[in-house]
């Protein structure tokens, strides 16, 4: 076999690997096109209709960058009619569908101070390991995991072929790498609860044992507090908060997180 | 010297005390209270001496009031503690006196009524005690005092004068004295006394006179002057003051007291030698209130008769650019105390900033504020007129005092027009905008970035895949032998090691070697090993090697030609390389070896 032909795919492989992430989907590509009905009605002023609008758009929507844009116009939306804990509430889905854009990370900081809750990013060591650890999603994570064992591949068909300290080095680290990023992946997926809610109710929101609103409140979650769902009725929703289990009323939570 | 035993010391102090404290305690205190005059004259200080003998602890009850005379304040009491020896025995004698000064306004006979005292926890009450004041004619006649007040009448926040004039005839010769008592001083209700009142004035002589018996003032010399057709010494004392609460002012009866003081030095106490008094009427002052009626709205609490005098810094001035508009307050009137127009609600104020004023009372009668403007455009020709309402008393009205409107010449900017006349907005945290939507359609409905639940089983396959092929092509290629031994990387850089030696060589020997070389490495021999070695036996067998043969050959010419003669090209020689790798060079050189052996 030709040796230079086998070096030179290896060496190709990295470079493609290191610039073809972004087209790959591990960053939106900004398009220019003509403004969405969303648009034109938040440039008037019409809250509203720009959030019935995008949330229309957002339920027919799978894919995350666009579902982070959507949720990012929503916080928009949101915060331009002063709801602010709802805005944090779109901002926070938004950054888990894009993890790295700074405009909504932004957004969602200020939107926070002005809800009168803490930072999300607080600055901290915590916070910073936080904040990379999850700068990618998921299905990156997993994108990236299978590109180390491509590359871990090709190291490893040239040590067969050529033998060689480099090329066991090089395996041994891609080798590493890979099981590592698998490692994060497995973590974070057990670790991310499926589902998750934000209280956007000003005054909080009351938990009751039961769906009914003349039981007593057992628990008072703040706003702005994140509760974890586990069931739901037309209305209500079974979610657990601060270990407590019980129901509360559907229109005082958003939704958030990832699908 | 004979020694006195320290007990017999402490027992005669003992008895001194206990002689001292029995004979206080046996002799009740004695109490006295009397005028010490009967006869003074008007303006004249006279005294009530309190003494009480055989004790300490006593005390004045409170003081009567007596129409026409001043009695008190009550002073601190002198306390005095002797002990002495009569015959051996000894005595101590205690005892506390007061002087209550009293002071008539007018002439007349007087009676203090009885007040109390107390001496040693008994009170004790004083008899009537009667005092007749005279005026001292001498004193009316050799001295004056007076009291003038200007203008006779104010209204609220107008200031007026007061000024004390004084003086005693030139032929008074034993004169070291004078003692101004004006019981007003310092306390005057509904008014007070402004800044710069008393400020030494230049060319005048100042002299100091004892004021109310207590602290010395300045007063001005004005000279000789004929008074009542004698030559006096005049002094005057001006203050001015501002009515600050409608209603009669009054200034009770102020005297004078001048004349000779005897002794005052260390050994001869201080005594009044001959003495005169002279006094001056009671005067007062009514303030009134500001009228409501035809009051302006604009009205900042100026009085009196007052004028405005404007300029400026210069008359041409970049846009932007600071220029400074210094009015100046002169007149009689409550200079110090008005409020100034507020500048940024003036008229012609447009394309104008403001940014500030300096004020400063530069003399009693003179106030100077400085206006700090900024003309932002070419188009403003002026700085406007800064209007004050001011009530007059004399007119008893209200009069608008404005000054002249100062014509200036603004610049623009080289490239602008004008500045923003706008303040910016303050700066304030906003969110970021929209984010530019990916049309919805179904072809980009998703990214196809979803989590695949599949993931780990999917990663730990293609890993235990890698791995397995890894080993099974491992074994394959390694039985023919290890890819990695020197032998077999020296053979696989052999072509790239040619390239290399052909760039650097400059001679057909150095050629010559480089090509001897790559043949070396590709047969597994040592460096040098093809040169000059006869290839004539594997030609049969490896047709291509002619072209190796004639071409080193060509080279081998070369070198002993010094470079003379045709020899392959670098181009042509690479070629060759390439050629020769598809060749099996270990079997061909094995070959040649057994031939030549």
């Amino acid at each position: 076999m030709n040796c230079r032909f086998l070096w030179k795919s290896l060496l190709w492989a990295l470079l493609c690997m290191g610039f073809a992430a972004p087209g790959l989907g591990l960053e939106a590509t900004p398009e220019a096109q003509t403004p969405s009905a969303g648009q034109v009605a938040y440039r008037s002023g019409d809250y509203a209709s720009a959030k019935a609008h995008w949330a229309g758009a957002l339920e027919q929507t799978t894919g995350s960058a666009r579902r982070g844009e959507l949720l990012h116009n929503l916080g928009n939306a949101a915060f331009r009619e002063g709801n602010f804990l709802e805005a944090v509430a779109r901002y926070t889905s938004a950054v888990e569908h894009a993890p790295r854009q700074s405009d909504t990370w932004a957004n969602l900081e200020l939107a926070r101070s002005r809800a009168g809750l803490e930072a999300a990013d607080r600055g901290d060591l915590a916070a910073t390991v936080e904040r990379l650890y999850s700068i990618l999603r998921l299905p990156e994570l997993e994108l990236l995991s299978f590109g180390v064992l491509a590359l871990l591949g090709l190291c490893l068909l040239g040590e067969a072929l050529r033998g060689g300290r480099l090329t066991r080095c090089l395996a041994v680290i891609f080798l590493g790498l890979g099981l590592g990023l698998a490692a994060l992946h497995t973590w974070r997926a057990v670790h991310t609860p499926a589902q998750r809610a934000m209280v956007t109710a000003s005054g909080g929101a009351a938990l009751r044992s039961e769906p009914n609103l003349d039981l007593p409140v057992i628990l008072r979650v703040d706003g702005g507090g994140i509760i974890e769902r586990v069931d739901s009725l037309p209305g209500w929703l079974r979610v657990r908060a601060d270990g407590t289990l019980g129901w509360i009323e559907d229109m005082q939570t958003l939704e958030i997180g990832q699908d | 010297m004979t020694k006195v035993p320290l007990g017999a010391l402490a027992l005669l102090v003992a008895l001194i005390f206990g002689a001292a404290a029995s004979a206080a305690a046996q002799d009740p205190p004695r109490v006295s209270v009397q005028l010490n005059t009967g006869l003074a004259k008007l303006g004249e200080t006279v005294g009530i001496l309190v003494h009480m003998e055989g004790t300490t602890e006593g005390s004045i009850g409170d003081l009567p009031d007596v129409p026409g005379l001043s009695i008190g304040p009550i002073p601190g009491g002198r306390t005095s503690r002797q002990a002495t020896s009569i015959n051996g025995r000894m005595s101590v004698q205690s005892s506390i006196s007061w002087t209550i000064p009293v002071r008539a306004s007018a002439e007349g006979e007087y009676v203090i009524p009885p007040f109390l005292v107390s001496a040693a926890g008994n009170d004790y009450e004083t008899n009537p005690m009667p005092l007749r004041v005279k005026e001292d004619l001498a004193g009316a006649e050799l001295g004056i005092v007076r009291v003038k007040i200007t203008p006779k009448k104010v209204v609220l926040g107008q200031p007026f004068d007061v000024e004390v004039s004084f003086g005693w005839d030139t032929a008074v010769r034993k004169l070291n004295h004078a003692d101004l008592s004006l019981p007003w001083w310092g306390q005057i209700p509904g008014a007070i006394e402004m800044e710069g009142s008393g400020r030494r004035e230049l060319g005048k002589s100042y002299t100091s006179v004892l004021l109310n018996s207590r602290s010395q003032i300045e007063v001005t010399r004005e000279g000789a002057g004929s008074i009542r057709g004698r030559s006096f010494e005049m002094f005057s004392l001006r203050r001015s003051y501002l009515a600050t609460s409608p209603g009669l002012i009054e200034f009770p009866a102020s005297h004078l007291k001048f004349g000779q003081m005897l002794g005052g030095g260390f050994l001869d106490p201080a005594r009044e030698g001959d003495m005169y008094y002279t006094k001056a009427e009671p005067v007062s002052l009514v303030v009134g209130t500001l009228p409501e009626t035809g009051r302006p709205r604009d009205y900042l609490d100026a009085v009196g008769s007052i004028t405005a005098r404007a300029e400026i810094d210069r008359r041409e001035v970049n846009a932007g650019d600071s220029i400074k508009l210094r009015v100046e307050w002169t007149g009689q009137g409550n200079l110090e105390f008005f409020a100034l127009p507020d500048a940024t609600h003036l008229d012609g104020m447009e394309n104008i900033n403001f940014y500030g004023v300096t004020d400063e009372l530069k003399e009693r009668n003179r106030r100077v504020s400085v206006f700090d403007f900024a003309p932002l455009s070419e188009s403003v020709k002026e700085l406007p007129s800064i209007p004050l309402v001011v009530y007059n008393p004399e007119t008893e009205a209200y009069e608008r005092v404005v000054t002249q409107p100062m014509p200036i010449r603004v610049h623009a900017l080289e490239g602008t027009g004008s500045l923003d006349v706008e303040e910016l907005p303050e700066l304030e945290e906003d969110i970021r905008d929209l984010r530019s939507e990916i049309p919805a359609s179904p072809s980009r409905g998703g990214d196809g970035l979803e989590p695949d639940p599949h993931f780990l089983r999917k990663f730990g396959g293609a890993l235990a895949l890698l791995g397995a092929a890894w080993a099974g092509l491992r074994v394959a290629v390694r039985r023919n032998g290890d890819p990695a031994t020197p032998g077999n990387r020296r053979r696989r850089a052999a072509h790239r090691n040619l390239r290399r030696a052909l760039r650097r060589s400059d001679s057909a020997s150095a050629r010559q070697q480089a090509f001897g070389a790559f043949l070396s490495a590709r047969s597994g021999e040592g460096e040098g090993a093809w040169i000059g070695r006869d290839l004539q036996p594997i030609l049969v067998a490896y047709p291509a090697m002619a072209k190796v043969a004639l071409a080193m050959a060509e080279l081998d010419s070369a070198v002993w030609s010094s470079g003379s003669g045709h020899q392959a090209s670098d181009g042509e020689l690479l070629a060759l390389a390439r050629t020769v790798e598809s060749l099996d060079l270990e079997v061909a050189a094995n070959t040649l070896q057994g031939e030549s052996r």
